[in-house]
Formats: C-alpha cells, sequence, structure tokens
C-alpha cells in the first residue's frame, strides 16, 4: 500500500510538472518524503487576491487517497472566510464524506479516492474567488466580508503586497 | 374462530408480533426521553440542542463538534456525562458515516473574543524562499521560456520545481510592480 | 528512492507527436492508483478499479469513488476487456513510445525507425530466448544503443521502467519451474528438454504461440501451464462482522488464516480488512500470487500502516484533533484563560464542589495546549480552573 500511495502522488507530481495547470506549482519538499508537499497558487483574477501567490503546505496521511490531505497557508496565512487564522483550508474537497464539520456540504463535493492534488488547488483557488460564509473558519473575516466588503478588499490587496515583498 | 381458539394461526403470531414491536419501540423512546429529563436538553429524535453542543465546544473546541453531537445524541443531551466522558480521557467516539446531526451549529457561534490573527510566522514568500538576490538582479530580466518541468534525475528535479516556484514569485512581484508603476503614473 | 527513479505515465506521450495517445493511456490507469488496471474489476455502478483499489475503498467507505453510489465487494465482476486491453498496451507502449520520441527528434533517419519498428513487437520472445542460449544479440537494448549511437537522444528511462515490468512478468513465467526449448520456445520440465530437443523440428508454431502468450491475451502456452499447476483456486475470503467477535475469537481466526495476531482489536480489525482484500484482489488475478508473497504484502502494509508505523498513538490523539492548532489557540486566549481561572479560584473559596479529577494526560505533547478543565457537575455552566 505504501508503494502504491508513493506511486500515486509521484504520478502526480510528474503529471503536475509535465501538465500544470495555470497558476499552480506543486511537489514534495524533498522527494525522500513524497508525503508533505508545497504548492503555490495564483490568486484568480477579477478578485481582490489577484496578482497574489499564496504558498501552502498540503500533508498526505499514509492510507492517501482513501483519506484527503490537509492543507495550510505558510506565511501568514490567507484573510479569508473559508480559511482559519492559522491558514488551514476549510474546503469541502478536503473532508471525506463521512466526515461533515460544515452541514452545507454535497457529499458529491467531498473527498473521493478519485480526487487528486490538482483538483483540490483549484478547488481552493475558486474557493479563493468565491469565499462560502455559510460556515466560516474565520469569522472575522467572514463577518468584513459580508458586511464591509470594501474594507476586506482593501485588506485582502495588503496582505497580497505584504506577500510579495513589496 | 371459535373452534380452534388453543391453535396458533398466522394471523394471530402476525398480530402480536407487530404489537410487541410497537411494545418495545414505545419503552425504549420514553427510556431515553426520561433520561433526558435531568438536564435542560430536550431530544426528539435525532435533534440536538445546538446551545449544549455550544456549550461543550466552548470547553474543548479541540474537538470536533460532529464527535460532540454524536454523544449527545446518544446520551440524551446530557452535557455533564459527556463532559465527563472527554475528561476522563475516554475520549468520544467517531460517529459512523450515516450520522447526520439535525440541527447545525449557527455559524456565528462566535467565541467570546475574535481570534486574533496568528503572526507567529507572517514572512513574505521572498523571505521565505531566498530570494532577496533574486529580486535585484533579475528585476529586468524578462522570465525565460517556459521550462520543461520533469526530468529522469531526481536532483534535476527538484531544481526544476524550485526553479518553477521561484519563477512565479518573481514574475507576480514584477508584474505587481509594473501595474503599481502604471497606477502612479 | 533511486535519484533516477522514475514512472511511466500518461504525460510521457506530450512530449511526442502522438499527444493524442495520453487520454487513451489515462483511460487505461485505475483512477485511485493511477496505475495501469492490475486485475480490473467492474463495480453494479459500471465504473472499472483495480480488484484490490476498489475494495481498499469499499472496505473504508462501502461506496464507489466514482460516483459515490454504494456497493458491496461480493458484486464486483472481473472486467476480462480491460484486462486485455492493458496489456495489449502495456506490451505496445515501449516500442511506440520509442518511435514517436524517435520521430520527434530525428524525422529524417528513416532507416533506423524501420528497424525499430520491425524488431520491437518480437523482442520480447527474443529477451526470453537469449535467457537460455544466450546467442541473439539483436534484443531491445541493443536496438536503443544503436539508435543512441547514430545520435538520437531518447528519453530512456520509460522504455527501461517497461522492460523492467516486463522481466518481471517473465520471472513469472520462469517461477513455474519450466524452461523454454531453444528452437520452438514450448515450455517443459528441465529433464524434458533433451528429450524433446530429438524431436523438435522448430516448426513455426512454437514461437507464434509463445508470442501470443507475450501478447497476453487468451491464456495458452505458459500461462496455461501454471494454472494447471494450481489446480485449487484459492476460496475467498468472507467479510466478518467484527462486532460480533470477542476479541480472544477474532485473535485464534487471525492465527488460523496464519497472518500475525498481536496487538489491539481495533489493529487486528484493520489487518484481517486487509488481508481480506490481498486475498480476494489475488483470487481476481489470473495468475494468482502464493500465500508467501500476499504474506509480504501484508507486512508492507504493517510497516507503513499498521501497527510498525510510527504514528503518535497516545492517548492526546483520542482527545485532540491532529489539526488543531493548540498553541495558537492558547496563546490567543492567554489573558481569557486566566481570567477564568482567578475567577473560578474566587468561587471555589466559596464553596466546596466534587470534582471530576482530569485524567489527561500529565506527559501530555503539548504542554501549552488548551488549559485542563476541571468541571462541577451540578453546575450548570462549567468553571474553568487551571490545575
Amino acid at each position: 500500500m505504501s508503494s502504491m500511495t508513493q506511486n500515486r502522488l509521484f504520478r502526480e507530481y510528474k503529471t503536475l510538472s509535465e501538465n500544470p495547470p495555470d497558476g499552480i506549482t506543486a511537489g514534495p519538499v524533498s522527494e525522500d518524503d513524497m508525503f508533505h508537499w508545497e504548492a503555490l497558487i495564483q490568486g484568480p483574477e477579477g478578485t481582490p487576491y489577484e496578482g497574489g501567490v499564496f504558498a501552502a503546505e498540503l500533508k498526505f496521511p499514509k492510507d492517501y487517497p482513501l483519506s484527503p490531505p490537509t492543507m495550510k497557508f505558510v506565511g501568514g496565512g490567507v484573510w479569508h472566510p473559508n480559511v482559519y487564522p492559522n491558514g488551514t483550508v476549510c474546503i469541502s474537497i478536503l473532508h471525506p464524506p463521512g466526515d461533515d464539520p460544515n452541514h452545507y456540504e454535497h457529499a458529491s463535493e467531498r473527498w473521493s479516492p478519485i480526487q487528486s492534488v490538482e483538483k483540490i488547488l483549484i478547488s481552493v483557488m475558486s474557493m479563493l474567488a468565491e469565499p462560502n460564509d455559510e460556515s466560516p473558519a474565520n469569522v472575522e473575516a467572514a463577518k468584513m466580508w459580508r458586511e464591509r466588503r470594501s474594507e476586506y478588499e482593501k485588506k485582502v490587496r495588503e496582505e497580497v503586497r505584504k506577500g510579495l515583498g513589496l | 374462530m371459535p373452534d380452534d381458539e388453543p391453535s396458533l394461526n398466522i394471523p394471530s403470531l402476525l398480530t402480536l408480533a407487530v404489537v410487541s414491536f410497537f411494545v418495545i419501540r414505545w419503552f425504549f423512546k420514553r427510556d431515553g426521553e426520561s433520561g433526558t429529563s435531568g438536564s435542560r436538553g430536550r431530544t426528539r429524535g435525532n435533534i440536538v440542542d445546538p446551545a449544549q453542543v455550544e456549550q461543550i465546544s466552548q470547553m474543548f473546541p479541540q474537538l470536533s463538534t460532529r464527535d460532540i453531537m454524536w454523544d449527545l445524541q446518544r446520551n440524551g443531551g446530557n452535557v455533564a456525562a459527556t463532559t465527563e466522558r472527554i475528561l476522563t480521557g475516554r475520549g468520544l467516539d467517531t460517529p459512523p458515516p450515516s450520522f447526520q446531526p439535525l440541527v447545525a451549529i449557527p455559524p456565528t457561534g462566535v467565541p467570546a473574543q475574535p481570534a486574533p490573527a496568528t503572526k507567529s510566522d507572517g514572512q513574505d514568500l521572498i523571505t521565505r524562499y531566498n530570494l532577496a538576490g533574486k529580486v535585484v538582479e533579475g528585476s529586468e530580466a524578462e522570465p525565460a521560456g517556459k521550462p520543461s518541468g520533469w526530468s529522469q534525475n531526481k536532483e534535476e528535479r527538484q531544481r526544476l520545481l524550485q526553479k518553477r516556484r521561484d519563477d512565479m514569485i518573481l514574475a507576480a512581484r514584477r508584474k505587481m510592480m509594473q501595474k503599481e508603476q502604471g497606477g502612479a503614473q | 528512492m533511486e535519484p533516477t527513479f522514475d514512472l511511466p505515465d500518461s504525460t510521457d506521450w506530450l512530449a511526442t507527436p502522438l499527444k493524442l495517445l495520453a487520454p487513451l493511456e489515462s483511460s487505461l490507469r485505475c483512477q485511485v492508483c493511477k496505475d495501469f488496471f492490475d486485475n480490473p474489476v467492474i463495480t453494479s455502478c459500471s465504473h472499472t478499479f483495480c480488484s484490490l483499489c476498489i475494495r481498499r475503498c469499499l472496505s473504508t467507505e462501502g461506496k464507489c469513488p466514482t460516483c459515490r453510489s454504494s456497493d458491496q465487494e461480493l458484486k464486483l465482476r472481473r472486467n476480462w476487456a480491460v484486462q486485455e486491453l492493458v496489456e495489449a498496451f502495456t506490451n505496445a507502449r515501449p516500442s511506440v513510445l520509442e518511435l514517436a520520441s524517435g520521430a520527434t527528434n530525428s524525422a529524417g533517419d528513416a532507416e533506423v525507425m524501420g528497424e525499430v519498428n520491425t524488431e520491437q513487437p518480437a523482442s520480447k520472445k527474443r529477451r526470453l530466448e537469449d535467457g537460455v542460449n544466450g546467442a541473439e544479440t539483436r534484443t531491445e537494448e541493443g536496438v536503443r544503443t544503436r539508435s543512441q549511437s547514430r545520435g538520437i537522444t531518447l528519453p530512456v528511462q520509460p522504455a527501461a521502467i517497461e522492460i523492467i515490468d516486463d522481466i518481471e512478468d517473465e520471472e513469472y513465467i520462469l517461477d513455474d519451474g519450466l524452461v523454454p526449448c531453444p528452437i520452438c520456445q514450448r515450455r517443459m520440465k528441465n529433464e524434458a528438454v533433451f528429450r524433446h530437443l530429438d524431436t523438435c523440428n522448430g516448426d513455426q508454431n512454437g514461437p507464434a504461440e509463445s508470442k501470443q502468450a507475450a501478447f497476453g491475451s487468451l491464456s495458452t502456452g505458459p500461462r496455461k501451464a501454471t494454472r494447471d499447476a494450481n489446480p485449487n483456486p484459492p476460496e475467498r475470503l468472507p467479510a466478518i462482522n467484527y462486532s460480533l467477535l470477542k476479541e480472544t475469537v477474532l485473535r485464534k481466526k487471525l492465527k488460523d488464516l496464519g497472518i500475525p495476531n498481536w496487538g489491539p482489536r481495533a489493529l487486528m480489525q484493520r489487518r484481517h480488512t486487509e488481508w481480506m482484500n490481498l486475498w480476494n484482489a489475488n483470487c481476481d488475478s489470473r495468475t494468482p500470487k502464493n500465500k508467501g508473497q500476499l504474506l509480504r504484502e501484508l507486512d508492507v502494509w504493517e510497516d507503513t500502516q499498521g501497527g510498525k508505523s510510527s504514528t503518535p498513538t497516545d492517548t492526546t490523539s483520542t482527545v485532540m484533533r491532529k489539526d488543531f492548532d493548540s498553541v495558537g489557540w492558547s496563546a490567543s486566549y492567554d489573558t481569557d484563560f486566566k481570567q477564568l481561572i482567578v475567577n473560578a479560584r474566587k468561587k471555589s473559596e466559596a464553596a466546596v464542589r466534587s470534582t471530576i479529577p482530569s485524567a489527561l494526560p500529565a506527559d501530555s505533547d503539548e504542554p501549552q495546549s488548551a488549559p485542563i478543565v476541571e468541571t462541577a457537575v451540578e453546575v450548570p455552566t462549567p468553571i474553568y480552573a487551571i490545575i
């Protein structure tokens, strides 16, 4: 199983390297540990995250792909209703179908062994574009997003600039 | 009917089965409800009082609300029992996948004070990936053609991945700076 | 992993003119392990997976990974057509890939391509031959070396991996204790070869037969021999309702199955499930492995996911969710906690209450984790206090 898990992660790494989706770079921190990846995601266009690059770490369980990985933004986190203040991403595709901490999710949106790192990262990109404030991970951000949108956008833009060292 | 009264026929057996089923069901239901009378919760079927769940999850924020709901539902909304169970280290059982709590916690279950964003690792990507040198030298260089992402060699692969990462960050930074200069003029 | 470790993948085609083969290849791969289908089976919702992959999925979740409709292990059926497709494709893959990448790099060198074209499909047969008399040198490797010497750079690794796969196959065939006749390729017992050689006329049927076997279509020739050698196909293991079994019974059951029976009950259940999946998937195989091989696979599982894997299994893991940021939490609520402690001390001086001793371990991993809580049972609102 482990060799199956590692082979699968290796193939995903290869596919993501040879044929990467726009605005996504991902791979293991070191090939000696295929269970720990780092990914970069570009902020989607037409959103306050546009122009930004966000780094996240992915940790895979030993029984991947039966169980989903966890994903956490690093380097200051991301101000977003569905991202915990510590950077952990709360999104339906990262939850196994049995586990439903947010009751809004359809089972079909959740983790299944046929999902992949690529699909997770694409989902996270669209999550950045369209926050789901029904069950926020960051209550403050959700409140700000709902009630004071311009302030929210300003804060996000500032963080984007800061993330790029500007 | 009157002549074969002592013998058990199928309809009467069926009736007996149905009646006893209802009796047993009623008995257990009543039992379950009486258990909850001590606490403020009232459980009808699967319903869990969101206030109780919130109370426990405030005490033990590290636990999943789903686990808490499952335990509360099973012990009939007894907060004290669930608390005791957690504190004695037995932990909460993981609910079966089929468990669908009927009541959602109101999303506005805000903790007493809003959590300040942790700034423990608030470093930017330039410092994180040691790109300070490249920021200076590569500020005017245009990005080279899309590098092929794969190699047969492990070190080479690692280098290519690193390069794609750096390029992505530097390109974004360049673009942002250009945009700002454009905006300033 | 080796520095040059690589796996063949559908993206290998993207660098060649035959880009359209990439979707073909990915449709011949299992969506769960991303490898070529290994003993493909079809679910009752008509999705195909490797036998082992879908069994593992079903034993964790009971649902088809693709469409999430409920399914049962017992309803899985072999998908022979897919198996033959995969075998034919994997046989053809190295030569087609080599040809395609050769075409990218040297469109002009038609001579080599022609050579490659004619020689590749039969290479396997020749290697079998080499294994016995070592006379022939026109192996696949030979072709590649020559191609390279003409200045063509080919992606060596994917092809090399396929060769390894082939060799594994070959080893399997050789495993049956039979050797092929050097002339007609028919396989027979070692002692019988010399007697056979006296009568062998090297007819054309022999190579044709072995070629067919090499392409893995119907099990004629060598595979038939293996099947005959194993007249009793292994019996499938039934699923167990673990909740009905006592721990001692389960332990005995594992012992009867010949698999390790140490460890706590939950581990034994998981081990049994894994064994059942390995075993039943093996039953779907046309060339079943023997029990020793399966036990080695179970060992691998044990090392990575079972009892020998290094997972943090202390009591905190039952109390603490893994992704909970305890340090961040205790830092951000530090003042609140202190305030609550002060309040609690005041209150507890006023009244004596029965408290529940905390069983949280003192040597917990996170010394800064959320303060341990004592609660007064009869008070509706719990009181926070640090011990």
